[in-house]
């Protein structure tokens, strides 16, 4: 290097680099904003699904309790017993998820005793074969 | 004879500094373009995910007190302004506001009027999370959840 100047194609060099690094963060940056904002909405979607079965499940225990008609395409279950009649409903929560529901309806005052209330996947699954396992001498 | 001006070295590299410096400039601008953008994307995926957290947690109050929007306040906080409609205030990072301030986010639990009154055996409800974006006395509403939910009433 002389005197007064510069190393020629050492700048672009280090611009090249710079450039270089603030675009691939930028794009990892987004990537992943994005990301978060497609399982944000996945969340609240998922979530939308589960209250719009549970006031569906609500609906129809009421209706059952009132004795009034139960739509054709709901799948659920009623069976006698000493204790009160039990009630088992099935309703779909998005379209790999179901909301189980088994409720008792009391005799005397037409209340029910809630025995269960959750979701459960529904969906398709294979299990997994390929992970050789030890399963004993 | 005509004199011919020669670029000495220094000359050189001060031009393709100035380019590298123009390139710089014009990338940096673009990628902080990028960046805050992804930070936008972020905050409004974080301000979903509060939404949803708090409106889970009122429906299931709101479940648990039998469709009862006195309990139901009882439970989460706010305060039944209106005849028949909830409402939880926040400000701008989630944190719950006295009943009756205004914040940066609105979550209402309003009774569904068209079967409130009548012995149908549940209540059902509208519960919506709102974002309010001020500017001076005006405030623009944008909605982030609509749900309907529903509870049986608690019979004694």
């Amino acid at each position: 290097m002389k005197r007064g100047g510069g190393v020629s194609g050492a700048v672009s060099l280090v611009m090249i680099f710079c450039v270089l690094c603030l675009a691939v963060f930028a794009v990892l940056t987004l990537s992943t904003a994005d990301r978060e904002a497609k399982l944000a909405r996945l969340t609240a979607e998922n979530a939308a699904n589960y209250y719009e079965a549970d006031r569906q499940a609500v609906e129809l225990l009421a209706n059952l309790a009132a004795g009034r008609d139960i739509p054709a395409d709901v799948d659920w279950a009623m069976t006698g017993g000493e204790e009160g009649t039990l009630v088992d409903l099935t309703l779909p929560v998005g379209e790999e998820q179901s909301l189980e529901v088994r409720a008792r309806l009391s005799q005397d005052a037409g209340s029910w005793e809630i025995l269960r209330w959750r979701s459960v996947y529904s969906g398709d699954w294979a299990a997994d074969e390929t992970i050789e396992i030890w399963d004993g001498p | 004879m005509e004199e011919r001006i020669r670029p000495t070295k220094s000359g050189l590299f001060a031009i393709e500094l100035l380019i590298a410096v123009g390139i710089f400039s014009l990338c940096a601008a673009i990628c902080m373009g990028l960046f805050v953008r992804s930070e936008v994307m972020s905050q409004e995926a974080a301000d979903l995910n509060r939404a949803v957290s708090a409106a889970r947690s009122a429906a299931e109050c709101y479940k648990a007190a039998g469709g009862d929007l006195e309990k139901t306040a009882e439970l989460t906080g706010g305060g039944v302004l209106d005849a028949g409609t909830l409402f939880i205030e926040f400000d701008e990072s989630w944190q719950p506001l006295p009943s009756g301030e205004a914040g940066a986010f609105e979550l209402t639990i309003a009774l569904d009027q068209t079967t409130d009154g009548q012995d149908i055996g549940y209540a059902s409800a509208l519960l919506e999370v709102k974002r309010y974006t001020r500017t001076g006395s005006e405030a623009v509403a944008e909605a982030l959840l609509l749900w309907d939910i529903a509870a049986l009433e608690v019979r004694p």
